[in-house]
């Protein structure tokens, strides 16, 4: 038969200071998890959300990023009536060349950061179906007009529709603002790609070519077909593969942040090691008296590893309260795969959440085995007959 | 020091919880070490900047934007300039992208005037000049990759269309960042075929008062051109390339300091429950005749110790650590120029004092205060 685990809530309740701290330490060792983890998410999913799965990216063979990619007008035009490419009800091919450049853009409170200027066509609007004008409307190809990302609108000055923006070497109008589902493309301004080229004063080029593959087409084929034929001989990838490769900063941040987060846990399962042995140890004759009640040795022992694994679970509980403020808050940091600065949201997702009292409850077992065992192991006769 | 038998013969009492005590510490402040020491690495390298006569001049549009490669002579006849070296960023990877280091194509005649900093030898410059495929490497790299001087390089342009195939004939020391790869840009202009556009242009004055009078005098002269420049000094450009990570070292160091935080609750615990079963004792010596302020410090320099012996374990551990990982494995990333500077060994353990101090402080205070008759009746 089980103690009741009213039990073990009373003698928590009854060492309420040192309860009190032991779950302190494991609250905020889960709430740096959460945040860690949070953060992650946010930044990794912001750039995830960029792809589509019916979505192919084209750069030059060799090219990492598509802003290290260059490739000629020809290039593009050998490769846009492909018949794995979509069509839309004009018969136009949904194939969107683009060339995007780092520019520095004014923050607000003063000072430079490196953004992305996409020069486009008014296709990309159609291609990339996630991107939405929210507010204003969409750019003159022909003019020095620009549309902003949502996200910048936060962090950096002139963003507004109305107002001129210097990036690069000329200025750009805002005629509207955009809302890309989350995604880094909320980081960047869009302009037309002729416009864009110009300012570059590089000639007339491409740097990637984004395609809406055709229901069924098959992407294996297109991949072989843009690098085998002579006159396209670029690289392509799903985006959903192109946007993995991209985030590989969000996955050394999440080893690095499981690495912190495991460290100190071994930390509080020490600290909880040791609260739990002092419960074993001032609580002696009451073992002894659940021993001579009847309760076997397992049950005792089940019982210390609950009230650790109690306390722990709280505690989790506790550091997950604290963390949940970060949810939705934003910050931005420099991607140094692709050099410009990504603005995104901490996530605090369920999965995150669960995963986050797992971790309490693994350091509240691991903290109140040896201890259980202690008490486990005490004899009768021993333990009512030490005062 | 004839007390030190007791507070030893206390900490002894009770091994195992003493143990864990200084465990749990070592490992938090083995965390919190490596952690501050990232943005202190940062911040020291921006400090040594600071001093620094050299000036960067890139396009104002941003560096995506290019030079033209003649703006060198204009800018080198500028007054109080002493050196000018142009410089193309390349881009390319030695293995994969996951272990790429910065590396950049650098005009070679001033190079020498340029870095007089880099710990880079007369003989090693003189080879630089001469070998057309000549490189430096930064000891990080070197390190990491395993490389000797003398050594054939092959890198793989991204940004380019091209690989260039390098000898290495030096190791860039010193001040200098200590991932870099510089080689000749007459090199890579030849390889691309298109001769004439630079990143940035490294300037040289003759002291460091002059700098901000060069930066005004060069974008002056450039003023209205088809590539107006923005100058910098050393400091700011390095500053504006570290603000991108400017977040990750919040982090680190906000982190570093709910690992204190967490250590700290845990230290008071340990040492509230070894203070609290030791009621009987304390009101015993005091009934001997220690003083309350004897007993206080005999509790604190016990605590005390308990916080330094694991402060000396956990950033000792983490100097080895970060050692071990910025002397080599490929697997640390970028993280392998972290280094712990000595600045964070002392704040570290000036952290495990106050650990070990302020834990006690109020249950040792408590004991040290609390009425000798009511306790020894309670204890019985």
């Amino acid at each position: 038969m089980a103690i009741p685990l009213k039990y073990n809530v009373r003698s928590l309740l009854v060492r309420r200071v040192s309860t009190a701290m032991t779950a302190g330490g494991i609250a905020l060792v889960v709430a740096v998890f959460v945040v860690v983890m949070a953060m992650v998410a946010g930044f990794d999913s912001t750039i995830r959300d960029s792809g589509s799965p019916d979505n192919m990216i084209a750069v030059r063979k060799g090219s990492t990023t598509e802003t290290g990619s260059a490739f000629s007008l020809d290039q593009f035009e050998a490769l846009k009536f492909l018949p794995q490419i979509r069509r839309d009800k004009d018969g136009q091919p949904l194939a969107s060349p683009e060339v995007p450049v780092q520019v520095l853009m004014e923050k607000i409170g003063g000072g430079r950061e490196n953004i992305v200027l996409r020069g486009v066509k008014p296709v990309a609007m159609k291609v990339h179906d996630k991107v939405r004008i929210v507010e204003g409307r969409m750019f003159d190809p022909a003019l020095n007009e620009a549309i902003v990302g949502k996200a910048l609108l936060k962090r950096y000055a002139n963003g507004t529709i109305g107002s001129t923006m210097r990036l690069g070497r000329g200025s750009w109008k805002v005629v509207g603002i955009f809302d890309a589902a989350g995604s880094s493309f909320e980081s960047e301004v869009w302009a037309g790609a002729q416009k864009v080229q110009d300012d570059t004063q590089r000639g007339s080029y491409y740097a990637s070519v984004v395609m809406k593959m055709a229901p069924g087409a098959d992407s294996a084929a297109l991949i072989r077909r843009l690098a085998d034929d002579p006159r396209i001989n670029l690289q392509g990838e799903t985006e959903p593969d192109y946007y993995r490769d991209q985030s590989v900063v969000a996955s050394q941040l999440r080893r690095l942040g499981m690495l912190v987060a495991l460290i100190m846990a071994v930390g509080a399962v020490f600290a909880a090691m040791n609260t739990m042995y002092a419960a074993v140890a001032g609580r002696t004759q009451e073992i002894g008296t659940l021993r001579a009640l009847g309760f076997s040795p397992g049950a005792v022992m089940g019982s210390f590893l609950l009230e650790s694994l109690t306390l722990a679970v709280a505690a989790g509980l506790i550091g997950v309260a604290l963390a949940l403020p970060f949810n939705g808050l934003s910050t931005a940091f420099g991607n140094y795969v692709t050099f410009s600065t990504l603005s995104f949201q901490f996530r605090v997702t369920l999965a995150i959440m669960i995963q986050a009292l797992l971790f309490a409850a693994v350091m509240g077992v691991a903290g109140g085995f040896l201890p259980a065992r202690q008490a486990m192991r005490l004899s009768v006769v021993d333990a009512l007959r030490r005062s | 020091m004839k007390y030190a038998m007791l507070v030893l013969k206390n900490l002894m009492r009770s091994k195992r919880r003493t143990m864990l005590t200084i465990f749990s510490i070592a490992v938090s402040l083995f965390i919190f070490s490596a952690l501050i020491s990232l943005p202190t690495v940062a911040n020291e390298l921006l400090a040594d900047t600071a001093s620094s006569v050299r000036v960067a001049v890139h396009n104002e549009a941003g560096l995506t934007y290019a030079l033209p490669e003649a703006y060198r002579t204009r800018i080198a006849t500028t007054p109080h300039v002493v050196a000018v070296v142009g410089e193309s960023w390349f881009g390319g990877i030695y293995h994969e992208v996951s272990d790429s280091f910065p590396n950049l194509a650098v005009d070679p005649e001033q190079v020498e005037p340029m870095w007089t900093d880099w710990d880079i030898s007369h003989q090693a410059f003189e080879q630089f000049r001469k070998i057309r495929t000549a490189a430096f490497v930064g000891s990080g790299t070197m390190k990491r990759f395993g490389l000797h001087v003398g050594q054939q390089i092959m890198l793989r342009g991204t940004v380019y269309p091209i690989n260039v195939t390098l000898q290495i004939v030096g190791t860039i020391g010193g001040k200098a960042p200590p991932n870099f790869l510089l080689f000749r840009r007459d090199y890579l202009e030849e390889a691309l075929k298109r001769p004439g556009m630079v990143s940035i242009f490294w300037v040289r004055v003759d002291n460091a008062g002059s700098v901000h009078k060069v930066i005004a005098d060069i974008d002056r002269q450039f003023a209205n051109s088809s590539a107006e420049t923005q100058s910098e000094s050393e400091g700011s450009f390095m500053r504006s390339f570290m603000d991108n990570y400017k977040a990750f070292f919040t982090l680190a160091e906000v982190l570093g300091l709910i690992v204190v935080l967490t250590i700290g609750l845990v230290a008071a615990n340990t040492a509230a429950m070894s203070i609290r079963e030791r009621r009987g004792e304390i009101a015993v010596l005091r009934s001997l005749g220690f003083s309350s302020r004897l007993i206080l410090g005999l509790l604190l320099t016990e605590s005390l110790l308990i916080g330094v012996i694991g402060g000396v374990l956990g950033c000792g551990t983490a100097f080895l650590v970060l050692k071990a990982f910025s002397s080599g494995s490929p697997a640390a990333g970028p993280l392998s120029a972290i280094r712990m500077p000595p600045i964070v060994l002392l704040e570290t353990l000036a952290v495990a004092a106050l650990i070990g101090l302020l834990s006690a402080f109020v249950p040792a205070g408590a004991a040290a205060r609390r009425s000798i008759v009511d306790t020894l009746r309670a204890v019985g």
